[in-house]
């Protein structure tokens, strides 16, 4: 398996890399007043609308410092992808979503498909894992999971 | 001659066909309506059919000439005025069309279609005597004697599909009979069943797992079982009507509740779902099905006992079988065989299925052989061909001896209600078996026949029966015209294809939009010819999508046609603006809930001839199907003139079957009642009929209808008819990427967009000048000229930071939500642009108050505001206005629309005395409103007296206390309102005009002048002033309502009530020199008084209604702390059930006082004041 990391607030992340279609600049975001707080907003992607995910604001850290807009994934749209990813159970989501990460890091070819529990104090529902490379340590994301967590949590206060 | 393999000319003759059939119905339908004298349009018929009879004849499609050829016949006596185009013909030439439509849309084209039903009503129509019509003809079901000849035929094409076929029902037609010959109608049943029975598969194991009793679920799995048998029925596939029916029937029963969802129903109603999506899954979509197996267990389910399976049942392939077998050298028996019984003795798999095949062969058995096993019971009926005599098979099977009969050649009679009525020769059976296999494989010489160009004419039309070989050559000539290849008009295109069109399109204009925006094209014309290409394939695109409602509406003249013969009413059924276009998907979901409300309105509303005629209608009931917009939404209206709906009827049957409360039902209005019957598991029928249902139905119009964002309606008078509205906003008719215009708004340097026809208007807003704005009860309002509408800061209600500062060309939209207005203010204005309109994504879908997005030309998302959802989300409540007596009040004044959020509303009756001086008393107050004329007053001595059904009221004048202008005599019609809580009769004259209105708890007080007023409001731009009832009684019979007051001695009560009026009045009813009185907003708040000084207070008077803690609460609360043990508590409440009542008592008040009764709470409270409490009475 392939995966593709990133970093939040210097930790480092994983997702496979089939459900990741592109890497790209921010771009400007519209809030969406009344909607779950892990999402940022809607993006504009060549004239598609993308959801944007701020992975920040899904581990519960603090925001980027200002004018720090980190960097976006775009999640994998194509429908012969998107099909693949799922015949092999790698999630991908029937709408555009994109991750707002700090800044992307390199993709790791595996030779171990293992994927290790997760550390006890690591609580979000949709860690899957930890995958260790090189002697390095990834948290492996579940898109699945993750998009479960937000479609599914309860509808948040008007801000 | 077959020349049915040339696929290319074949489908061009299929389509062309359905195009004729389709333009066939219509003639039909209007022929009939106009009495068969249109000579030009029998004759347009007849060539229609002509020309498929011919073609069909070229193609070797026999079944489908013949069928044709029939109606031809008939069409020609017609034409020749041999024949009148009675109802019955018309039926018979429709059943035909049908048989076409659905012969044409199958695989084979028909050859294996079973066409008998058409054919008998053809060859009963015919078989009439030219001309008259004394004698009614031969229904569609039962045999006719002028048919002996088709019987064979008919035999055979019975015997191709259904040869496996036993049903206990009737499965005669297959394939779909759809009037709109759309295939993909069809395929869309079949897969949104599947889905359902899907569905229901994981709710029937969760029902019986929980073993629970979740109305929900069962609710919903009936609901999606009837849907099944309701589109099945409407395709007339039986054998899925049949099993969809009882499974219906058990299910109703689990929902009524006289029936457990135990293994036996669960089991029974899983098979049915097995069955179901089998017969779905088939080509024949279950025609050939055996169901005898889930129709058995269901039946067990529902009798504790299989249904006799009889030998009736026996199709003719099985007796012609049976018969061969007995005129053999062996011998046949008929075995009878108890399940339950012999499962006692030995295994049925091992001991019936192995044992009996072991020793003979098993001919036939009313359930199938293989399948029986030990949740299967009741009877079975197995034919056995065997060389064992009948002693020792019951020795040997441990077998009743009376279970074992021989079976005899001619002892065999085919069933009476069986698909083919061949008769119970052995002829015609073996006929049956031989013919099935000619039909089912086009002969190898059809493939190598002539070329295309040179139509044959007939000929093998001479096969089907004798008048077939004599077309005239004028008729072949027909059809060789109309077998020429057409330029096609249209094409099927998938509706995905079309979607992802007009998802590339939408992007296209967005795009341009940008570029637009971004740079200057100056007058290059190559990039305005791009940009009007790119606006004309959108606007093509749209078009595709585009269809009138009237192609729906003209779909319900069949089953308003079939229906009402059906049902013997005559309705006739009137379409008006049918030209409103709509987007292809949006008008498809109106498509159910529609049949649904004009079957309701044919079964349940429209009354017999004879019914109509005796309450002096005409014989003929009327249906009105209309479109059209009002007031920014699109309305799609089912009218009948037929009984109406009766509200007490619609409330006291909800009550019965508990769908809503005694109580609850005592507080609502007449429309309110109505609208109950979109309840789930309400029906004022009884009995469930074919034609509409069981109460599935209204709750599921509402839920269709809602699930597009709409909503309906109902306006219903008892005797004069009922009407039917789904009511959809503009802005919820619009599919993604379709354009529309939008008013482009700036709050908080965030766009937004508005839909354009939600917006009234657009005023300059400035802030800090406050121009016209009013406070109402700490609101802020606006003052639109005659009107005052709310204010929503966007800001705020968007939950945006705010600024201290706004800027300084804010705005006011004012919004349209209905009949009601509303503004809102925003930050700034851009202008009205033309939008592609995006869905909302589904991660977002909760936030509620956007209806989509958009992409502007700065390349930004915007987000499209939804004004019913910001309704909702900020629970904006408006004034409606009610009539009570007569019309006059509502159109009187200008329409107010105010509204207020989260207010608790005062229902307040206002009436006029003199002209132009307004009172109000709060409803509750006010027992009933009686209209009587001013000659009717009598006096005596210095009183006024009015007669009342027997009762003589004394009448009130209000400007004998007050200080107002005299009742102005000239108006000779007026009217009593007889106050509540009062003992004594007495009404008050008021003027002709009373009104109930919502009122906010916002008016002044005034509770210093103590002269019988209360306080004031506005209303109408009208001064309204709310009397003190009980003042006013007191000043008018002093004598019958002076009280003695009994001494209580110092107290200090404690007083929870939240509505501003009740805080007012019970305040000034309570004043006594030695009472103090404190009154809090609700429960909680006296909660917390009595926990800061617990023993200040020497009674509480407390409300039940009331926010965060209720009446009910505080007692519990109260009655929990020994502390206040010895505190007296009474509730004065509106709520004046019993069952509240003893509630509260139960709770721990010591006294239930309904408001509101000076005397009695004043007497209450003394009364209570002076016992002790003894302490732990609950």
């Amino acid at each position: 398996m392939q995966i593709s990391t990133f970093l939040i607030q210097n930790e480092a992340f994983a997702v496979p890399s089939l459900v990741v279609e592109e890497y790209f600049r921010p771009l400007p975001i519209t809030k969406v007043p009344g909607s779950n707080r892990r999402l940022d907003g809607l993006v504009n992607i060549r004239g598609r609308t993308a959801v944007v995910i701020n992975m920040r604001n899904c581990f519960e850290v603090p925001p980027r410092a200002a004018g720090d807009l980190g960097e976006m994934i775009l999640l994998e749209t194509t429908q012969g992808l998107v099909d693949e990813a799922n015949e092999l159970g790698l999630y991908a989501y029937e709408e555009p979503v994109v991750l707002s990460v700090d800044s992307v890091s390199q993709i790791y070819q595996l030779a171990d498909d293992e994927i290790h529990p997760a550390p006890p104090h690591v609580n979000q529902p949709f860690v899957d894992g930890v995958i260790k490379v090189n002697e390095a340590y990834f948290t492996m994301i579940s898109i699945q999971k993750l998009i479960d967590t937000i479609l599914h949590g309860k509808t948040e206060e008007l801000r | 001659m077959d020349h049915s393999q040339d696929t290319e000319l074949l489908t061009e003759f299929v389509s062309e066909s359905l195009n004729g059939l389709e333009s066939i119905e219509q003639d039909l339908l209007s022929l009939e309506s106009e009495g068969g004298t249109d000579s030009a349009l029998v004759n347009r018929i007849f060539r229609a059919v002509h020309s498929i009879k011919g073609t069909g004849s070229y193609m070797g499609l026999e079944n489908l000439v013949r069928l044709s050829h029939l109606a031809e016949t008939l069409l020609d006596q017609i034409r020749s005025n041999l024949r009148e185009a009675t109802p019955d013909v018309t039926d018979a030439i429709l059943a035909a069309v049908d048989g076409l439509v659905a012969m044409l849309n199958s695989e084979d084209h028909g050859k294996s279609y079973d066409c008998s039903e058409a054919e008998t009503k053809l060859n009963g129509a015919l078989g009439q005597a030219g001309g008259s019509s004394a004698k009614k003809p031969p229904n569609a079901e039962s045999e006719s004697p002028a048919i002996a000849t088709v019987a064979a035929t008919q035999a055979a094409s019975v015997a191709s599909t259904q040869a496996a076929t036993a049903a206990p029902t009737k499965a005669t037609v297959t394939g779909p009979s759809d009037e709109d010959h759309d295939s993909g109608l069809v395929t869309e049943f079949v897969a949104e069943s599947l889905q359902n029975l899907g569905d229901i598969e994981s709710d029937l194991l969760t029902l019986e797992t929980d073993g629970s009793t979740d109305s929900e679920l069962v609710n919903r799995i009936f609901r999606a079982v009837h849907t099944i048998k309701g589109n099945g029925s409407y395709l007339k596939l039986e054998n899925l009507v049949a099993v969809a029916h009882r499974a219906e029937t058990l299910l109703d029963r689990v929902r009524s509740g006289t029936e457990t969802p135990n293994a036996v129903v669960t089991d029974a109603v899983l098979a049915a779902v097995d069955a179901l999506k089998s017969m779905l899954s088939s080509a024949d979509l279950g025609a050939s099905f055996d169901c005898r197996i889930p129709l058995s267990k269901l039946e067990v389910a529902l009798h504790g006992s299989a249904a006799q399976a009889s030998p009736s049942s026996l199709s003719e392939t099985d007796i012609a079988k049976i018969q061969k077998a007995a005129s053999g050298k062996g011998t046949v028996f008929q075995i009878d065989l108890d399940l339950a019984l012999i499962q006692q003795a030995i295994d049925i798999k091992e001991g019936v299925t192995v044992g009996l095949s072991s020793i003979g062969k098993i001919l036939h058995s009313s359930l199938p052989v293989e399948e029986l096993d030990k949740s299967t019971s009741g009877n079975c009926v197995v034919y056995l061909e065997t060389v064992v005599s009948a002693d020792m098979l019951c020795d040997h099977f441990n077998l009743k001896p009376e279970w074992v009969t021989k079976v005899e050649v001619q002892q065999l009679k085919p069933s009476s209600k069986g698909p083919a009525p061949a008769a119970g020769s052995t002829q015609a059976s073996t006929q049956a078996l031989k013919q099935p296999a000619q039909a089912a494989q086009p002969t190898k010489v059809a493939a190598a026949a002539p070329a295309p160009s040179v139509p044959a004419p007939a000929a093998s039309a001479s096969q089907s029966t004798a008048e077939a070989s004599k077309p005239s050559q004028e008729k072949a000539g027909a059809g060789r015209e109309a077998a020429k290849p057409t330029a096609d008009q249209s094409m099927r295109v998938p509706v995905q294809i079309l979607h992802k069109l007009l998802e590339w399109t939408g992007t296209m204009v967005m795009a341009r939009n940008q570029l637009m925006n971004e740079f200057d094209f100056g007058g290059s014309t190559a990039f305005r010819t791009l940009s009007q290409s790119i606006s004309g394939v959108h606007e093509t695109v749209i078009e595709t999508r585009m269809q009138t409602t009237g192609s729906l509406f003209e779909r319900y003249r069949r089953i308003v046609r079939d229906l009402s013969r059906q049902l013997n009413k005559e309705v006739a059924l009137h379409i008006e603006g049918g030209d409103l276009e709509l987007d292809r998907t949006i008008l498809e979901s109106f498509a159910d809930p529609l049949t649904h409300l004009i079957r309701n309105s044919l079964d349940h509303a429209l009354e017999t001839p004879a019914e109509r005629e005796a309450t002096g209608k005409n014989r003929q009931g009327n249906i009105y199907l209309r479109s059209y917009i009002h007031s920014g939404e699109i309305i799609l209206a089912v009218e009948d003139d037929g009984r109406g709906i009766s509200a007490e009827r619609v409330c006291s049957k909800a009550v019965s079957k508990g769908v809503i409360t005694q109580a609850y039902a005592n507080q609502l209005t007449d429309h309110q009642k109505v609208m109950l019957i979109f309840q789930a598991g309400f029906s004022t029928k009884d009995e469930a009929t074919d034609v509409s249902g069981r109460g599935v139905g209204m709750d599921v119009v509402r839920n269709n209808i809602e699930a597009v964002g709409g909503s309906i309606d109902v306006v219903t008078k008892v005797g004069t008819g009922t009407t039917f509205s789904a009511i959809l906003p503009l802005a919820k008719a619009l599919v993604s990427s379709s354009l529309t215009k939008a008013l482009v708004v700036d709050i908080q340097d965030e766009r937004f967009a508005i839909p354009e026809t939600a917006v009234s208007e657009i005023i300059r807003y400035d802030a800090k000048a406050m121009t016209n704005i009013v406070q109402v009860d700490g609101e802020n309002v606006y003052q639109l000229r005659d009107q005052l509408v709310a204010l929503v800061d966007l800001r705020e209600a968007l939950g945006m930071e705010q600024q201290p500062n706004r800027k300084e060309n804010a705005c006011l939209v004012i919004l349209q939500y209905r009949k009601h207005q509303f503004g809102a203010i925003v930050d700034n204005v851009l202008g009205i642009q033309e939008i592609i309109v995006r869905g909302t994504p589904k991660l977002l879908q909760n936030c509620g108050i956007f209806s989509g997005h958009t992409v502007l030309g700065t390349g930004r998302v915007s987000l499209i505001l939804d004004i019913n959802g910001l309704v909702s989300k900020l629970s904006l409540k408006f004034l409606e206005q009610k009539q009570v007596t007569n019309k006059r009040a509502v159109s009187d004044g200008p329409d107010t629309a105010m509204l207020k959020k989260n207010r608790q509303k005062q229902k307040m009756v206002v009436f006029s005395f003199s002209d132009n001086e307004y009172f109000a008393i709060p409803l509750e107050l006010v027992a009933i409103i009686e209209r009587i004329s001013l000659d009717s007053i009598k006096t005596v001595g210095t009183k006024e007296y009015c007669q009342i059904k027997n009762e003589t009221i004394s009448v009130m004048r209000l400007d004998s206390f007050l200080p107002i202008s005299p009742f102005n005599a000239a108006r000779k019609d007026c009217c009593l309102i007889r106050p509540a809580a009062v003992s004594f009769p007495l009404g008050i004259l008021t003027g002709p005009d009373v009104t109930i209105i919502d009122v906010d708890d916002s008016f002044e007080s005034r509770l210093d002048d103590d002269n019988g007023i209360v306080g004031t409001f506005m209303y109408n731009d009208r001064l309204v002033m709310l009397l003190d009832v009980f003042s006013v009684f007191e000043q008018h019979a002093p004598e019958k309502l002076k009280m003695q007051e009994v001494q209580t001695g110092l107290a200090k009560i404690l007083v929870a009530e939240d509505s501003l009026f009740f805080r007012k009045l019970i305040k000034q009813y309570m004043q006594r020199d030695e009472w103090t009185i404190e009154i809090v907003n609700d429960g909680l708040e006296a909660w917390e008084k009595l926990q800061a000084e617990p023993n200040r207070y020497n009674l509480v008077i407390s409300d039940i209604n009331m926010p965060r803690l209720d009446g009910f609460q505080l007692a519990a609360k109260i009655r929990e702390d020994r502390r206040f043990d010895n505190l007296p508590l009474v509730a004065l409440t509106t709520l004046s059930d019993d069952h509240f009542r003893e509630k509260g008592l139960s709770l721990g008040f010591d006294r239930y006082v309904v408001k509101i009764d000076k005397n009695q709470v004043r007497s209450t409270v003394s009364e209570c004041l002076q016992i002790r409490r003894t302490p732990g009475k609950r």
